[in-house]
């Protein structure tokens, strides 16, 4: 992940500190997340090359549930995660 | 209409790449058009390309590397991944606790719970617990005329 140096008001960053402190969050994920929602909604174009790439890699690997295959290794990692 | 906020698990963000053999194809997709009309932001959680890429990889699938690389891209590009917070965690180890779930099902939930979000999943287990519904009936909820 980049680290970026960006130049803020003093009082500002006091107000980010303090909200982000209040959240349970921190100075990065506050402005990521503030940064997400001002970006708002990707293109439809991009939106759906995206869709398109996704579906021409998965499109010949055959039939499955994806619920069962999220639950299985869920319940794998939960398994190892009480062995440790 | 303002849009609403809907975060939606690893068994839902699959069934936007993948058709054959799966259930609730159609709702898990229609979510991506209200999504594109900006009816609904919708994120999902850091943890979401982990679970994705591990079940496609070691899940019966075995789906090769560089495929499941191009789904995590493209998942990349088409929605927000959210880190869950301190706050976050403290009230997902309370709701796996009180609905006896995995940790990794009740971030979805406790993320959901502290953006007033929907959480939309296939997972039994959440759906069971009520903490989350199944994305045909939030697009029922999202077409009804109001």
């Amino acid at each position: 992940m980049a680290k970026v140096l960006i130049s803020m008001p003093d009082d500002l960053l006091e107000r980010i500190d303090r909200e982000a402190d209040a959240r349970g969050s921190n100075r990065s994920r506050f402005l990521q997340d503030a940064a997400r929602r001002e970006l708002g909604w990707p293109s439809g174009n991009a939106l759906e090359a995206a869709l398109t790439r996704g579906r021409e890699a998965l499109a010949s690997v055959g039939g499955f549930e994806s619920a069962r295959l999220i639950r299985e290794q869920r319940l794998v990692r939960d398994a190892g995660d009480r062995r440790r | 209409m303002p849009a609403i906020d809907v975060v939606s698990d690893a068994s839902v963000v699959l069934k936007w790449f993948h058709a054959e053999g799966e259930e609730e194809v159609e709702p898990a997709r229609a979510l991506l058009e209200h999504y594109t009309r900006q009816a609904i932001r919708l994120v999902v959680l850091d943890l979401t390309p982990y679970e994705v890429a591990n079940a496609l990889l070691r899940g019966r699938a075995r789906v090769a590397a560089d495929r499941v690389a191009v789904v995590l891209d493209a998942l990349a590009d088409i929605c927000p991944q959210v880190t869950p917070t301190k706050i976050d965690l403290r009230e997902a180890a309370m709701l796996a606790e009180r609905h006896r779930l995995t940790l990794y099902d009740a971030a979805y939930a406790a993320v959901a719970r502290a953006r007033g979000a929907e959480l939309v999943t296939l997972d039994e287990a959440l759906l069971k617990s009520g903490l989350g519904r199944r994305p045909s009936a939030v697009v029922a909820d999202l077409t009804r005329p109001t």
